[in-house]
């Protein structure tokens, strides 16, 4: 029979594959600032296609609804004030995706270092398991065989084979 | 009380022995739902074989699919619904839809739920639920999608007027810019006088979501039940302004009756809440040097009692 508290540990970390593992391991195989960056970038492409949209809907308000001159709405002043509201709308979003976008990336490795943590303890487990068995059957053999060289000193023969036997145990 | 607790243990109980069924059941027949709700869109053209197979593809792809899959899933389907009716306003939910995801759904997709079900929950009535169980589960996320979708219901009252202009029966390809020049100048003229009473609605609701998220998150006693109350109370004060204010079309007896009843649901699944805390069944496959083990790890559900929630094990002699 294996190990229960071994076999605790694995289903542990299998539930953890199972879950988060192939996500949390994409997340964390960039650096944070990487992974910050390329999602905020694709985030800024998208508030930028979005703008882009509302600005065409608000021009043409203007252009149909209100009937202003065409020229004055693509003069410099109105591309200045367009550039100025883009540049807040991509400050606004950059502020909080990237709080979002760290949160999560701290949370995936929070979760990577419990992962790795409880690998480490079980292959630490095994080794401290295999160490002690190693260290036990060295200290029962050398206690065995002094007891068999005292046996010896004493003429018994019968001290070797008990030596031999502890050897084996 | 004691009853109404035995009852929810032994709920607990049954849904944690058929937990994944369950949990595919719900999700399918949620899919079913939105989908056959979003039918109406459709004003009656997608009927017969080809709106119920719409509506069971619908519901398969969102039963196994993740949040940002089941918004874009529900909003193609609402413009597919709205294309059979009219194509060119079609076109203009296709615009609404994406604007709603570049800015919103995409950085918050699991939060954007919300909207669909509180667009969902006003068929039945009861759309208040969504606010208030926002307030409470989803905090300040849920401040936007619940305000958005009220937006958006109420926005959509025009949306009959709209189809009505360029009727897919009369689509013609020639004709499609001057309808949508007319749905233009319609939507920024005539419906945009309902624009104020949206904006009042959507900002009593996210009033209403703040006000069960700050208290909710107050360290007194029952913070969740008053939350409740006052969020219902702030929700029925701030609609009831925007009928005076901005106009909106709320019927005075139906809207605190509506309320109310969403209250107590909200209650109810209030008794529930910790039902995702506990830990699910998992089936697990791993190996070994030595093995390979199929493990079906099962929560301890039937030991569960009132001390261990307050974190208290006395069978271990632990605190």
């Amino acid at each position: 029979m294996e190990d229960l508290r071994k076999i605790r540990l694995m289903v542990s970390l299998a539930i953890y594959d199972k879950h988060y593992g192939e996500k949390d391991r994409k997340i964390t195989s960039k650096y944070r600032r990487d992974y910050v960056y390329f999602k905020n970038l694709s985030m800024r492409l998208g508030v930028v296609a979005g703008f882009a949209v509302i600005c065409g809907i608000y021009y043409l308000y203007r252009l149909i609804i209100e009937n202003e001159d065409v020229f004055l709405l693509i003069s410099r002043a109105a591309f200045i004030k367009m550039g100025l509201a883009l540049v807040a709308l991509l400050v606004l979003y950059s502020v909080v995706c990237t709080i979002k976008y760290r949160r999560e990336y701290d949370l995936a490795q929070k979760r990577m270092d419990i992962y790795e943590e409880r690998i480490k303890k079980l292959n630490g487990q095994s080794k401290v398991k295999r160490g002690q068995r190693r260290l036990n059957e060295t200290a029962n053999g050398f206690d065995a065989r002094r007891e068999a060289s005292k046996k010896l000193l004493k003429g018994n023969s019968h001290g070797r084979n008990n030596a031999h036997k502890n050897e084996i145990d | 009380m004691e009853e109404i607790m035995r009852i929810r243990m032994r709920l607990i109980e049954i849904y944690k022995r058929y937990e994944d069924v369950i949990n595919i059941a719900a999700k399918f027949i949620a899919g079913l739902l939105v989908f056959y709700i979003m039918s109406d869109l459709s004003m009656g053209g997608v009927t017969g074989l080809r709106k119920a197979a719409i509506i069971l593809l619908g519901a398969i792809i969102t039963t196994f699919s993740s949040a940002s899959v089941f918004i874009v899933v529900c909003a193609l389907g609402a413009v597919v619904f709205i294309g059979a009716a009219s194509i060119e306003t079609a076109i203009v939910a296709l615009m609404v839809f994406f604007l709603l995801y570049v800015f919103y759904g995409r950085i918050f997709p699991k939060e954007s739920v919300l909207f669909i079900a509180m667009l969902v929950c006003f068929k039945i009535k009861l759309p208040y639920v969504i606010p208030i169980l926002g307030g409470l589960y989803f905090g300040a996320g849920a401040i936007f999608p619940a305000a958005a979708a009220m937006f958006v219901n109420q926005f959509a009252l025009n949306l009959g007027e709209v189809i009505k202009m360029a009727p897919t029966s009369e689509f013609s390809a020639s004709t499609m810019p001057d309808n949508l020049f007319n749905m233009y100048t319609y939507i920024f003229t005539d419906a945009a006088q309902t624009f104020y009473g949206c904006f009042f609605s959507a900002a009593a609701i996210a009033v209403a979501v703040i006000a069960a998220w700050a208290i909710s998150n107050m360290s007194i006693d029952h913070e969740k039940e008053i939350a409740i109350i006052v969020s219902a109370i702030v929700m029925i004060i701030g609609l009831f302004l925007a009928v005076i204010l901005g106009g909106s079309d709320f019927s005075v007896f139906g809207l605190p009756v509506c309320v109310a009843i969403s209250a107590v649901i909200v209650y109810a699944i209030r008794l529930f809440d910790d039902l995702p805390d506990y830990r699910h069944t998992e089936r697990v496959q791993f190996q070994d040097k030595n093995y390979f083990y199929y493990v079906k790890a099962v929560p301890k559900i039937g030991t569960y009692d009132t001390n261990q929630r307050a974190g208290i094990h006395s069978d271990r002699g632990e605190e």
